[in-house]
Protein backbone atom coordinates (compact mmCIF):
# COMPACT_ATOMS: atom_id res chain seq x y z
CA UNK A 1 0.00 0.00 0.00
CA UNK A 2 2.91 2.35 0.87
CA UNK A 3 3.86 2.15 -2.64
CA UNK A 4 0.88 2.99 -4.53
CA UNK A 5 0.25 5.78 -2.15
CA UNK A 6 4.09 6.86 -2.51
CA UNK A 7 2.36 7.35 -6.55
CA UNK A 8 -0.19 9.55 -4.92
CA UNK A 9 0.61 13.23 -4.30
CA UNK A 10 -0.07 14.19 -0.58
CA UNK A 11 -2.74 16.21 -1.49
CA UNK A 12 -4.49 13.62 -3.46
CA UNK A 13 -3.95 11.02 -0.47
CA UNK A 14 -5.41 13.56 2.41
CA UNK A 15 -8.12 13.98 -0.31
CA UNK A 16 -9.23 10.65 -0.14
CA UNK A 17 -8.55 9.95 3.44
CA UNK A 18 -11.25 12.52 4.07
CA UNK A 19 -13.91 9.97 2.59
CA UNK A 20 -11.23 7.10 3.85
CA UNK A 21 -13.19 7.46 7.34
CA UNK A 22 -16.55 7.06 7.63
CA UNK A 23 -18.64 7.15 10.71
CA UNK A 24 -20.22 3.62 12.33
CA UNK A 25 -22.35 2.39 10.60
CA UNK A 26 -26.41 2.76 12.18
CA UNK A 27 -26.92 -0.91 13.92
CA UNK A 28 -30.86 -0.13 13.49
CA UNK A 29 -30.90 0.91 10.13
CA UNK A 30 -28.54 -2.29 9.56
CA UNK A 31 -31.02 -4.19 11.21
CA UNK A 32 -33.86 -3.29 9.18
CA UNK A 33 -31.73 -3.34 6.26
CA UNK A 34 -31.23 -6.84 7.18
CA UNK A 35 -34.64 -8.02 8.51
CA UNK A 36 -35.51 -7.25 4.37
CA UNK A 37 -32.90 -9.19 3.18
CA UNK A 38 -34.27 -12.12 5.32
CA UNK A 39 -37.74 -11.58 4.10
CA UNK A 40 -36.78 -11.64 0.48
CA UNK A 41 -34.98 -14.63 0.86
CA UNK A 42 -37.95 -16.63 2.49
CA UNK A 43 -40.20 -14.88 -0.06
CA UNK A 44 -37.83 -16.60 -2.54
CA UNK A 45 -37.96 -19.58 -1.06
CA UNK A 46 -41.23 -20.19 -1.03
CA UNK A 47 -42.07 -18.57 -4.42
CA UNK A 48 -39.06 -21.18 -6.07
CA UNK A 49 -41.37 -24.01 -3.80
CA UNK A 50 -44.38 -22.71 -5.34
CA UNK A 51 -43.26 -23.02 -8.75
CA UNK A 52 -41.93 -26.68 -8.53
CA UNK A 53 -45.81 -27.49 -7.78
CA UNK A 54 -46.77 -25.22 -10.59
CA UNK A 55 -47.57 -27.09 -13.73
CA UNK A 56 -44.83 -26.34 -16.43
CA UNK A 57 -45.47 -24.95 -19.31
CA UNK A 58 -48.13 -26.86 -22.26
CA UNK A 59 -44.72 -27.71 -24.24
CA UNK A 60 -42.33 -28.84 -21.45
CA UNK A 61 -45.92 -30.76 -20.01
CA UNK A 62 -45.67 -32.43 -23.52
CA UNK A 63 -42.21 -33.28 -24.01
CA UNK A 64 -42.22 -34.96 -20.19
CA UNK A 65 -45.37 -37.03 -21.55
CA UNK A 66 -43.58 -38.08 -24.25
CA UNK A 67 -40.57 -39.32 -23.28
CA UNK A 68 -41.84 -40.36 -19.53
CA UNK A 69 -45.49 -41.73 -20.69
CA UNK A 70 -44.75 -45.73 -20.30
CA UNK A 71 -47.78 -46.23 -23.64
CA UNK A 72 -45.67 -43.90 -25.55
CA UNK A 73 -42.97 -45.33 -25.03
CA UNK A 74 -43.69 -49.08 -25.65
CA UNK A 75 -45.64 -47.99 -28.19
CA UNK A 76 -42.58 -45.86 -29.72
CA UNK A 77 -40.25 -48.59 -28.87
CA UNK A 78 -42.28 -51.04 -30.33
CA UNK A 79 -42.58 -49.87 -33.56
CA UNK A 80 -39.90 -50.54 -35.50
CA UNK A 81 -39.71 -54.62 -34.21
CA UNK A 82 -43.77 -54.62 -34.33
CA UNK A 83 -42.63 -53.52 -38.17
CA UNK A 84 -40.92 -56.32 -38.65
CA UNK A 85 -42.42 -59.11 -37.00
CA UNK A 86 -45.89 -57.81 -38.24
CA UNK A 87 -44.41 -57.91 -41.84
CA UNK A 88 -43.20 -61.50 -41.34
CA UNK A 89 -46.11 -62.76 -39.59
CA UNK A 90 -48.42 -60.87 -42.45
CA UNK A 91 -46.11 -62.62 -45.14
CA UNK A 92 -46.49 -66.11 -43.34
CA UNK A 93 -49.80 -65.96 -42.80
CA UNK A 94 -50.35 -65.29 -46.80
CA UNK A 95 -47.92 -67.68 -47.94
CA UNK A 96 -48.73 -70.33 -45.89
CA UNK A 97 -51.99 -69.76 -44.80
CA UNK A 98 -53.07 -69.04 -48.30
CA UNK A 99 -51.72 -71.64 -49.75
CA UNK A 100 -52.96 -74.13 -46.58
CA UNK A 101 -56.11 -72.25 -47.83
CA UNK A 102 -55.97 -73.37 -51.37
CA UNK A 103 -54.72 -76.52 -51.16
CA UNK A 104 -57.54 -77.34 -48.61
CA UNK A 105 -59.93 -75.87 -50.91
CA UNK A 106 -58.53 -78.16 -53.61
CA UNK A 107 -59.04 -81.27 -52.14
CA UNK A 108 -62.26 -81.60 -53.43
CA UNK A 109 -61.99 -80.02 -57.28
CA UNK A 110 -61.95 -82.19 -59.78
CA UNK A 111 -60.09 -83.02 -62.94
CA UNK A 112 -61.99 -80.03 -64.57
CA UNK A 113 -61.82 -77.47 -61.62
CA UNK A 114 -58.64 -75.13 -61.63
CA UNK A 115 -57.48 -76.16 -58.33
CA UNK A 116 -57.02 -79.67 -59.34
CA UNK A 117 -53.41 -79.71 -60.30
CA UNK A 118 -52.86 -78.61 -56.55
CA UNK A 119 -54.56 -81.21 -55.01
CA UNK A 120 -52.31 -83.82 -57.05
CA UNK A 121 -49.46 -82.17 -56.20
CA UNK A 122 -50.33 -82.04 -52.15
CA UNK A 123 -51.20 -85.90 -52.57
CA UNK A 124 -47.75 -86.35 -54.53
CA UNK A 125 -46.14 -84.25 -51.50
CA UNK A 126 -47.92 -86.17 -48.75
CA UNK A 127 -46.48 -89.16 -50.39
CA UNK A 128 -43.15 -87.97 -50.85
CA UNK A 129 -42.92 -86.83 -47.43
CA UNK A 130 -44.23 -90.11 -45.39
CA UNK A 131 -41.92 -92.57 -44.01
CA UNK A 132 -43.63 -95.62 -43.51
CA UNK A 133 -44.57 -98.13 -46.20
CA UNK A 134 -47.46 -98.86 -44.56
CA UNK A 135 -48.63 -95.23 -44.37
CA UNK A 136 -47.52 -95.01 -47.78
CA UNK A 137 -49.75 -98.34 -48.96
CA UNK A 138 -52.66 -96.82 -47.25
CA UNK A 139 -52.50 -93.14 -48.90
CA UNK A 140 -52.05 -94.95 -52.47
CA UNK A 141 -54.92 -97.00 -52.13
CA UNK A 142 -57.07 -93.93 -50.77
CA UNK A 143 -55.47 -91.63 -53.22
CA UNK A 144 -57.02 -94.46 -56.07
CA UNK A 145 -59.93 -94.52 -53.70
CA UNK A 146 -60.15 -90.50 -54.85
CA UNK A 147 -59.52 -91.13 -58.40
CA UNK A 148 -62.38 -93.69 -58.84
CA UNK A 149 -64.31 -90.77 -56.90
CA UNK A 150 -63.25 -88.67 -59.52
CA UNK A 151 -63.71 -90.77 -62.33
CA UNK A 152 -68.14 -91.44 -61.07
CA UNK A 153 -68.34 -87.76 -60.39
CA UNK A 154 -67.39 -86.98 -63.84
CA UNK A 155 -68.79 -89.81 -65.07
CA UNK A 156 -72.12 -89.31 -63.76
CA UNK A 157 -72.12 -85.52 -64.65
CA UNK A 158 -71.03 -86.43 -68.50
CA UNK A 159 -67.99 -85.06 -68.73
CA UNK A 160 -65.33 -86.95 -70.17
CA UNK A 161 -63.17 -88.47 -68.41
CA UNK A 162 -59.30 -87.22 -68.88
CA UNK A 163 -56.60 -89.56 -69.95
CA UNK A 164 -55.09 -88.21 -66.72
CA UNK A 165 -57.33 -89.41 -64.09
CA UNK A 166 -56.79 -93.08 -65.37
CA UNK A 167 -53.37 -92.80 -65.56
CA UNK A 168 -52.78 -91.60 -62.16
CA UNK A 169 -55.15 -94.51 -60.57
CA UNK A 170 -52.97 -96.78 -62.35
CA UNK A 171 -50.10 -95.30 -61.07
CA UNK A 172 -51.61 -94.64 -57.63
CA UNK A 173 -52.40 -98.56 -57.54
CA UNK A 174 -49.00 -99.88 -59.07
CA UNK A 175 -47.04 -97.99 -56.55
CA UNK A 176 -48.99 -99.80 -54.04
CA UNK A 177 -48.16 -103.41 -55.63
CA UNK A 178 -44.82 -102.18 -55.44
CA UNK A 179 -45.02 -101.22 -51.96
CA UNK A 180 -46.39 -104.38 -51.12
CA UNK A 181 -43.50 -106.35 -52.92
CA UNK A 182 -41.25 -104.64 -50.86
CA UNK A 183 -42.53 -105.78 -47.19
CA UNK A 184 -42.35 -109.15 -45.57
CA UNK A 185 -44.58 -112.24 -46.87
CA UNK A 186 -47.23 -111.67 -43.88
CA UNK A 187 -47.34 -108.01 -44.63
CA UNK A 188 -47.28 -108.67 -48.29
CA UNK A 189 -50.08 -110.68 -48.08
CA UNK A 190 -52.23 -108.20 -45.98
CA UNK A 191 -51.25 -105.43 -48.09
CA UNK A 192 -51.84 -107.22 -51.04
CA UNK A 193 -55.82 -108.15 -49.85
CA UNK A 194 -56.14 -104.68 -49.13
CA UNK A 195 -55.02 -103.41 -52.71
CA UNK A 196 -57.45 -105.84 -54.08
CA UNK A 197 -60.03 -105.29 -52.18
CA UNK A 198 -59.44 -102.02 -53.69
CA UNK A 199 -59.51 -102.55 -57.16
CA UNK A 200 -62.43 -105.28 -56.64
CA UNK A 201 -64.84 -102.08 -55.96
CA UNK A 202 -63.81 -100.03 -58.33
CA UNK A 203 -64.24 -102.63 -60.90
CA UNK A 204 -67.77 -102.83 -59.27
CA UNK A 205 -68.16 -99.18 -59.34
CA UNK A 206 -67.19 -99.47 -63.07
CA UNK A 207 -69.57 -101.87 -64.04
CA UNK A 208 -72.24 -99.83 -62.24
CA UNK A 209 -71.32 -97.21 -64.39
CA UNK A 210 -71.42 -99.08 -67.37
CA UNK A 211 -74.67 -100.60 -66.74
CA UNK A 212 -76.26 -97.20 -66.77
CA UNK A 213 -74.96 -95.84 -69.33
CA UNK A 214 -73.33 -96.91 -73.02
CA UNK A 215 -70.39 -98.30 -73.21
CA UNK A 216 -67.37 -95.80 -72.07
CA UNK A 217 -64.06 -96.62 -74.00
CA UNK A 218 -62.18 -95.00 -71.14
CA UNK A 219 -63.87 -97.00 -68.59
CA UNK A 220 -63.66 -100.31 -70.25
CA UNK A 221 -59.92 -99.42 -70.77
CA UNK A 222 -59.82 -98.61 -67.13
CA UNK A 223 -61.71 -101.54 -66.01
CA UNK A 224 -58.83 -103.29 -68.39
CA UNK A 225 -56.27 -102.03 -66.45
CA UNK A 226 -57.93 -102.76 -63.13
CA UNK A 227 -58.46 -106.49 -63.92
CA UNK A 228 -54.42 -106.74 -64.71
CA UNK A 229 -53.98 -105.49 -61.38
CA UNK A 230 -56.04 -107.70 -59.78
CA UNK A 231 -54.48 -110.93 -61.57
CA UNK A 232 -50.93 -108.92 -60.24
CA UNK A 233 -52.51 -109.38 -56.94
CA UNK A 234 -53.92 -112.69 -56.98
CA UNK A 235 -50.52 -114.04 -58.36
CA UNK A 236 -48.74 -112.04 -55.74
CA UNK A 237 -50.99 -113.98 -52.86
CA UNK A 238 -50.51 -117.38 -54.36
CA UNK A 239 -46.92 -116.96 -54.96
CA UNK A 240 -45.19 -114.34 -53.14
CA UNK A 241 -41.42 -114.72 -54.85
CA UNK A 242 -42.42 -114.74 -57.70
CA UNK A 243 -44.72 -111.59 -57.34
CA UNK A 244 -41.55 -109.94 -55.92
CA UNK A 245 -39.74 -110.86 -58.60
CA UNK A 246 -41.95 -109.38 -61.37
CA UNK A 247 -42.34 -106.24 -59.39
CA UNK A 248 -38.62 -105.94 -59.28
CA UNK A 249 -38.61 -106.99 -62.93
CA UNK A 250 -40.56 -103.54 -63.75
CA UNK A 251 -43.57 -104.57 -64.06
CA UNK A 252 -45.73 -101.35 -64.44
CA UNK A 253 -43.26 -98.80 -66.22
CA UNK A 254 -45.16 -95.87 -64.13
CA UNK A 255 -44.54 -97.40 -60.76
CA UNK A 256 -41.21 -95.40 -60.27
CA UNK A 257 -42.29 -92.36 -61.03
CA UNK A 258 -45.20 -92.06 -59.01
CA UNK A 259 -43.74 -89.98 -55.63
CA UNK A 260 -41.68 -87.84 -58.26
CA UNK A 261 -43.86 -86.88 -61.27
CA UNK A 262 -47.19 -85.07 -60.29
CA UNK A 263 -48.89 -84.37 -63.57
CA UNK A 264 -50.34 -81.51 -63.28
CA UNK A 265 -51.99 -81.08 -66.68
CA UNK A 266 -54.39 -83.88 -69.19
CA UNK A 267 -51.82 -84.96 -71.40
CA UNK A 268 -53.59 -86.47 -74.46
CA UNK A 269 -51.07 -88.71 -75.05
CA UNK A 270 -51.81 -90.43 -72.13
CA UNK A 271 -51.60 -93.87 -72.06
CA UNK A 272 -52.95 -96.36 -69.76
CA UNK A 273 -50.78 -99.48 -70.00
CA UNK A 274 -52.70 -102.94 -68.81
CA UNK A 275 -49.14 -104.56 -68.98
CA UNK A 276 -50.40 -108.27 -68.41
CA UNK A 277 -48.25 -109.89 -65.97
CA UNK A 278 -45.97 -112.92 -67.13
CA UNK A 279 -47.46 -116.14 -66.71
CA UNK A 280 -44.63 -118.13 -67.37
CA UNK A 281 -42.90 -117.80 -64.11
CA UNK A 282 -44.94 -119.78 -61.82
CA UNK A 283 -45.28 -123.67 -61.89
CA UNK A 284 -49.03 -123.04 -62.43
CA UNK A 285 -48.92 -121.37 -65.71
CA UNK A 286 -49.55 -123.40 -68.69
CA UNK A 287 -46.51 -123.24 -70.72
CA UNK A 288 -46.27 -121.12 -74.27
CA UNK A 289 -48.84 -118.67 -72.80
CA UNK A 290 -46.09 -116.20 -71.28
CA UNK A 291 -44.85 -112.92 -72.73
CA UNK A 292 -41.97 -111.47 -71.24
CA UNK A 293 -42.68 -108.20 -70.04
CA UNK A 294 -39.34 -107.40 -68.85
CA UNK A 295 -36.81 -104.65 -70.71
CA UNK A 296 -35.35 -107.38 -73.55
CA UNK A 297 -32.76 -107.74 -74.98
CA UNK A 298 -29.80 -105.69 -73.90
CA UNK A 299 -26.79 -104.76 -75.80
CA UNK A 300 -24.65 -107.10 -73.80
CA UNK A 301 -22.42 -104.55 -73.44
CA UNK A 302 -21.07 -105.85 -70.25
CA UNK A 303 -17.41 -104.82 -70.13
CA UNK A 304 -16.49 -105.42 -66.63
CA UNK A 305 -18.61 -108.23 -65.41
CA UNK A 306 -18.25 -111.83 -65.03
CA UNK A 307 -21.56 -113.35 -64.90
CA UNK A 308 -22.16 -116.30 -62.83
CA UNK A 309 -24.49 -117.98 -64.15
CA UNK A 310 -24.93 -120.51 -61.51
CA UNK A 311 -28.54 -121.05 -62.29
CA UNK A 312 -29.12 -119.44 -59.17
CA UNK A 313 -32.32 -117.47 -60.22
CA UNK A 314 -36.19 -118.50 -59.03
CA UNK A 315 -36.61 -119.98 -62.68
CA UNK A 316 -39.74 -121.40 -63.67
CA UNK A 317 -40.30 -125.07 -63.24
CA UNK A 318 -39.65 -127.96 -65.24
CA UNK A 319 -43.16 -127.10 -66.80
CA UNK A 320 -41.61 -123.60 -68.27
CA UNK A 321 -39.98 -125.42 -70.83
CA UNK A 322 -41.84 -123.32 -73.74
CA UNK A 323 -41.72 -120.79 -70.99
CA UNK A 324 -41.51 -117.23 -71.77
CA UNK A 325 -39.87 -116.03 -68.97
CA UNK A 326 -38.54 -112.66 -68.60
CA UNK A 327 -35.28 -112.10 -70.00
CA UNK A 328 -33.45 -109.41 -67.91
CA UNK A 329 -30.12 -109.20 -68.63
CA UNK A 330 -28.55 -107.50 -71.53
CA UNK A 331 -28.88 -110.63 -73.84
CA UNK A 332 -26.71 -109.89 -76.58
CA UNK A 333 -24.03 -111.98 -75.43
CA UNK A 334 -21.63 -109.70 -76.43
CA UNK A 335 -19.34 -109.60 -73.82
CA UNK A 336 -15.84 -111.23 -74.49
CA UNK A 337 -14.35 -109.94 -70.82
CA UNK A 338 -16.24 -111.86 -68.90
CA UNK A 339 -15.74 -115.37 -67.35
CA UNK A 340 -18.75 -117.27 -67.37
CA UNK A 341 -18.97 -119.71 -64.91
CA UNK A 342 -21.55 -122.51 -65.71
CA UNK A 343 -21.56 -124.31 -62.63
CA UNK A 344 -25.07 -125.48 -62.97
CA UNK A 345 -25.21 -126.13 -59.64
CA UNK A 346 -27.81 -123.65 -58.62
CA UNK A 347 -31.83 -124.29 -58.65
CA UNK A 348 -32.24 -122.48 -62.10
CA UNK A 349 -34.18 -123.55 -65.14
CA UNK A 350 -34.00 -126.73 -66.98
CA UNK A 351 -32.15 -126.54 -70.28
CA UNK A 352 -35.23 -125.47 -72.13
CA UNK A 353 -35.34 -122.56 -69.71
CA UNK A 354 -34.28 -118.94 -71.21
CA UNK A 355 -31.43 -118.65 -69.13
CA UNK A 356 -28.67 -119.39 -71.83
CA UNK A 357 -25.72 -119.71 -70.49
CA UNK A 358 -24.15 -118.81 -73.84
CA UNK A 359 -23.68 -115.44 -73.82
CA UNK A 360 -23.45 -115.11 -77.26
CA UNK A 361 -27.06 -115.62 -77.74
CA UNK A 362 -28.60 -113.14 -78.68
CA UNK A 363 -31.65 -112.74 -76.39
CA UNK A 364 -30.02 -114.93 -74.04
CA UNK A 365 -29.59 -114.61 -70.38
CA UNK A 366 -26.19 -112.74 -70.25
CA UNK A 367 -27.45 -111.80 -66.83
CA UNK A 368 -26.11 -113.83 -64.65
CA UNK A 369 -29.31 -114.03 -62.58
CA UNK A 370 -31.01 -114.91 -65.85
CA UNK A 371 -34.29 -115.97 -65.10
CA UNK A 372 -35.77 -117.89 -67.47
CA UNK A 373 -35.41 -115.31 -70.65
CA UNK A 374 -37.15 -116.15 -73.98
CA UNK A 375 -35.03 -118.95 -75.28
CA UNK B 1 -18.62 -19.78 8.23
CA UNK B 2 -17.60 -22.09 5.28
CA UNK B 3 -15.02 -21.33 2.16
CA UNK B 4 -16.61 -19.25 -0.19
CA UNK B 5 -16.55 -21.59 -2.61
CA UNK B 6 -18.86 -23.98 -0.34
CA UNK B 7 -20.93 -21.40 0.71
CA UNK B 8 -21.74 -20.01 -2.62
CA UNK B 9 -22.62 -23.64 -3.14
CA UNK B 10 -25.11 -23.83 -0.78
CA UNK B 11 -26.41 -20.61 -1.84
CA UNK B 12 -27.32 -21.90 -5.28
CA UNK B 13 -29.37 -24.39 -3.81
CA UNK B 14 -30.92 -21.06 -2.04
CA UNK B 15 -30.10 -22.39 1.46
CA UNK B 16 -31.53 -19.74 3.60
CA UNK B 17 -28.85 -20.20 6.24
CA UNK B 18 -26.03 -19.70 3.61
CA UNK B 19 -27.75 -16.83 2.38
CA UNK B 20 -27.75 -15.53 5.98
CA UNK B 21 -24.18 -15.63 5.99
CA UNK B 22 -23.08 -14.22 2.92
CA UNK B 23 -25.68 -10.77 4.02
CA UNK B 24 -23.66 -10.85 7.70
CA UNK B 25 -20.21 -11.43 5.89
CA UNK B 26 -20.08 -9.48 2.99
CA UNK B 27 -23.07 -6.08 3.93
CA UNK B 28 -20.75 -4.28 6.14
CA UNK B 29 -17.72 -4.19 3.42
CA UNK B 30 -20.35 -3.32 0.95
CA UNK B 31 -21.96 -0.32 3.04
CA UNK B 32 -18.41 0.77 3.99
CA UNK B 33 -17.94 0.72 -0.37
CA UNK B 34 -21.06 2.43 -0.85
CA UNK B 35 -20.51 5.10 2.05
CA UNK B 36 -17.09 5.99 0.63
CA UNK B 37 -18.40 6.54 -2.42
CA UNK B 38 -21.90 7.91 -1.52
CA UNK B 39 -20.92 9.76 1.49
CA UNK B 40 -24.80 9.25 2.53
CA UNK B 41 -25.93 6.69 4.98
CA UNK B 42 -29.12 6.33 4.16
CA UNK B 43 -28.18 5.97 0.28
CA UNK B 44 -25.28 3.47 1.23
CA UNK B 45 -28.13 1.18 2.84
CA UNK B 46 -30.03 1.40 -0.27
CA UNK B 47 -26.99 0.03 -1.95
CA UNK B 48 -26.33 -2.89 0.22
CA UNK B 49 -29.98 -3.38 0.23
CA UNK B 50 -30.41 -3.46 -3.67
CA UNK B 51 -27.10 -5.33 -4.00
CA UNK B 52 -27.84 -8.40 -2.34
CA UNK B 53 -31.57 -8.26 -3.63
CA UNK B 54 -30.13 -8.43 -7.35
CA UNK B 55 -27.75 -11.30 -5.72
CA UNK B 56 -30.76 -12.98 -4.59
CA UNK B 57 -32.35 -12.55 -7.80
CA UNK B 58 -29.07 -13.73 -9.83
CA UNK B 59 -29.00 -17.12 -7.69
CA UNK B 60 -32.61 -17.80 -7.69
CA UNK B 61 -31.97 -17.70 -11.93
CA UNK B 62 -29.54 -20.52 -11.50
CA UNK B 63 -27.26 -18.06 -12.48
CA UNK B 64 -24.68 -15.90 -10.37
CA UNK B 65 -20.77 -16.50 -9.56
CA UNK B 66 -19.17 -20.29 -8.48
CA UNK B 67 -16.21 -18.13 -7.02
CA UNK B 68 -14.95 -14.58 -6.13
CA UNK B 69 -18.50 -13.85 -4.32
CA UNK B 70 -17.31 -10.55 -2.38
CA UNK B 71 -15.40 -8.95 -6.44
CA UNK B 72 -19.04 -10.20 -7.74
CA UNK B 73 -21.31 -8.46 -4.58
CA UNK B 74 -18.91 -5.09 -4.86
CA UNK B 75 -19.40 -5.07 -8.78
CA UNK B 76 -22.88 -4.81 -8.43
CA UNK B 77 -22.72 -2.05 -5.94
CA UNK B 78 -20.65 -0.35 -7.92
CA UNK B 79 -23.23 -0.45 -10.92
CA UNK B 80 -25.81 0.64 -8.68
CA UNK B 81 -24.16 3.37 -7.47
CA UNK B 82 -22.74 4.75 -11.10
CA UNK B 83 -26.32 4.38 -11.78
CA UNK B 84 -27.29 6.38 -9.07
CA UNK B 85 -24.77 9.13 -10.23
CA UNK B 86 -25.98 8.98 -14.13
CA UNK B 87 -29.13 9.79 -12.29
CA UNK B 88 -28.03 12.29 -9.83
CA UNK B 89 -25.79 13.85 -12.21
CA UNK B 90 -23.63 14.97 -8.93
CA UNK B 91 -22.96 14.52 -5.67
CA UNK B 92 -25.23 16.80 -3.61
CA UNK B 93 -24.45 18.72 -0.30
CA UNK B 94 -27.41 17.11 1.18
CA UNK B 95 -25.57 13.73 1.40
CA UNK B 96 -22.59 15.30 3.21
CA UNK B 97 -25.16 16.87 6.04
CA UNK B 98 -26.81 13.51 6.29
CA UNK B 99 -23.53 12.10 7.05
CA UNK B 100 -22.49 11.50 10.90
CA UNK B 101 -22.65 14.50 12.88
CA UNK B 102 -20.78 14.45 16.66
CA UNK B 103 -21.99 17.20 18.14
CA UNK B 104 -18.52 17.70 20.13
CA UNK B 105 -16.70 18.01 17.15
CA UNK B 106 -16.12 21.31 15.67
CA UNK B 107 -18.43 22.47 13.36
CA UNK B 108 -16.06 24.32 11.31
CA UNK B 109 -13.45 21.09 10.90
CA UNK B 110 -17.05 19.75 10.46
CA UNK B 111 -17.81 21.87 7.70
CA UNK B 112 -14.88 21.51 6.35
CA UNK B 113 -14.29 18.06 5.88
CA UNK B 114 -17.75 17.48 4.44
CA UNK B 115 -16.57 20.27 1.63
CA UNK B 116 -13.30 18.72 1.45
CA UNK B 117 -15.22 14.88 0.95
CA UNK B 118 -17.79 16.66 -1.17
CA UNK B 119 -14.70 17.54 -3.79
CA UNK B 120 -13.04 14.49 -3.53
CA UNK B 121 -16.46 12.32 -4.59
CA UNK B 122 -17.25 15.00 -7.29
CA UNK B 123 -13.75 14.39 -8.61
CA UNK B 124 -14.38 10.93 -8.26
CA UNK B 125 -17.37 11.12 -10.12
CA UNK B 126 -15.82 12.94 -13.03
CA UNK B 127 -13.97 9.71 -13.40
CA UNK B 128 -15.00 6.85 -15.98
CA UNK B 129 -16.72 4.40 -14.08
CA UNK B 130 -13.88 1.49 -14.06
CA UNK B 131 -11.50 4.11 -12.96
CA UNK B 132 -13.97 5.20 -10.13
CA UNK B 133 -13.62 1.62 -8.98
CA UNK B 134 -9.52 0.59 -9.28
CA UNK B 135 -9.19 4.14 -7.50
CA UNK B 136 -12.08 3.30 -4.48
CA UNK B 137 -10.84 -0.61 -4.28
CA UNK B 138 -7.46 -0.12 -4.87
CA UNK B 139 -7.02 2.78 -2.51
CA UNK B 140 -10.16 2.89 -0.14
CA UNK B 141 -10.57 -0.95 0.16
CA UNK B 142 -7.01 -1.53 0.03
CA UNK B 143 -7.41 -4.78 -2.92
CA UNK B 144 -4.67 -5.94 -5.08
CA UNK B 145 -4.58 -5.67 -8.95
CA UNK B 146 -6.20 -9.43 -9.24
CA UNK B 147 -9.13 -8.85 -6.40
CA UNK B 148 -9.56 -5.98 -9.04
CA UNK B 149 -9.76 -7.58 -12.22
CA UNK B 150 -12.04 -9.50 -10.76
CA UNK B 151 -14.31 -7.07 -9.82
CA UNK B 152 -14.01 -5.56 -13.12
CA UNK B 153 -14.03 -8.86 -15.03
CA UNK B 154 -10.95 -7.29 -17.03
CA UNK B 155 -7.41 -8.59 -17.04
CA UNK B 156 -5.07 -7.28 -14.72
CA UNK B 157 -3.34 -5.45 -17.10
CA UNK B 158 -6.24 -3.49 -18.02
CA UNK B 159 -6.87 -2.59 -14.34
CA UNK B 160 -3.33 -1.41 -14.25
CA UNK B 161 -3.75 0.88 -17.69
CA UNK B 162 -6.93 2.14 -15.48
CA UNK B 163 -5.24 3.16 -12.53
CA UNK B 164 -2.57 4.81 -14.28
CA UNK B 165 -5.25 6.56 -16.09
CA UNK B 166 -7.45 7.32 -13.37
CA UNK B 167 -4.74 8.96 -11.14
CA UNK B 168 -3.90 11.18 -13.84
CA UNK B 169 -7.44 12.15 -14.32
CA UNK B 170 -7.46 12.85 -10.16
CA UNK B 171 -4.20 14.82 -10.05
CA UNK B 172 -5.42 17.05 -12.96
CA UNK B 173 -8.93 17.74 -10.96
CA UNK B 174 -7.76 18.22 -7.39
CA UNK B 175 -4.48 19.20 -7.83
CA UNK B 176 -4.41 21.18 -11.02
CA UNK B 177 -7.89 23.00 -10.46
CA UNK B 178 -10.07 21.60 -13.14
CA UNK B 179 -12.17 20.51 -11.03
CA UNK B 180 -15.56 22.65 -11.54
CA UNK B 181 -16.31 22.49 -8.01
Amino acid sequence: MRSIEDKLDERINRSLDTIRVIPPRNILKAGIGREKYIVEVKALNSAATSDQAVSESLLDRLKVWIKTSPFQLRRKERFSMVTTLSTLIIIASLVFGGVGASVYAAQDSLPTEQLYPLKTFSEDLRLRLTEQTQTQLELALAFAARRMGEIEALHTSGEAIPMEVASRLQKHLDYALKLAAGIPDNQMNQALEQIRATIQNQEQTLQRLQKTEQPDPTLEMIQEMLRARNRVCEIGLEDPLTFREQMRSGWGQSEDEHPEQPESSPSPGDQITTPEPSAGTGPNVAPGSGEGAGPGPGDGGCTDCEPVQDGSGPGPGPNAGDGSGQGQGPGSGECTNCDPVQDGTGTGPGPQAGGSSNPETPGGGGNSEGNGGKP
Amino acid sequence: MDSEQALLQRAHRFEEQALVEIYDHFSPGVYRYAMRLLGCENLAEDCVSETFSRFLAVIKCGNGPNKYLQAYLYRIAHNWITDHYRRTHSISWENEANSHFDPNDDPQQIASQNIDGARVRHALERLTADQRQVIALKYLEEWKNDEIAEALAKPVGAVKALHHRAINSLRRLLISGDDPL
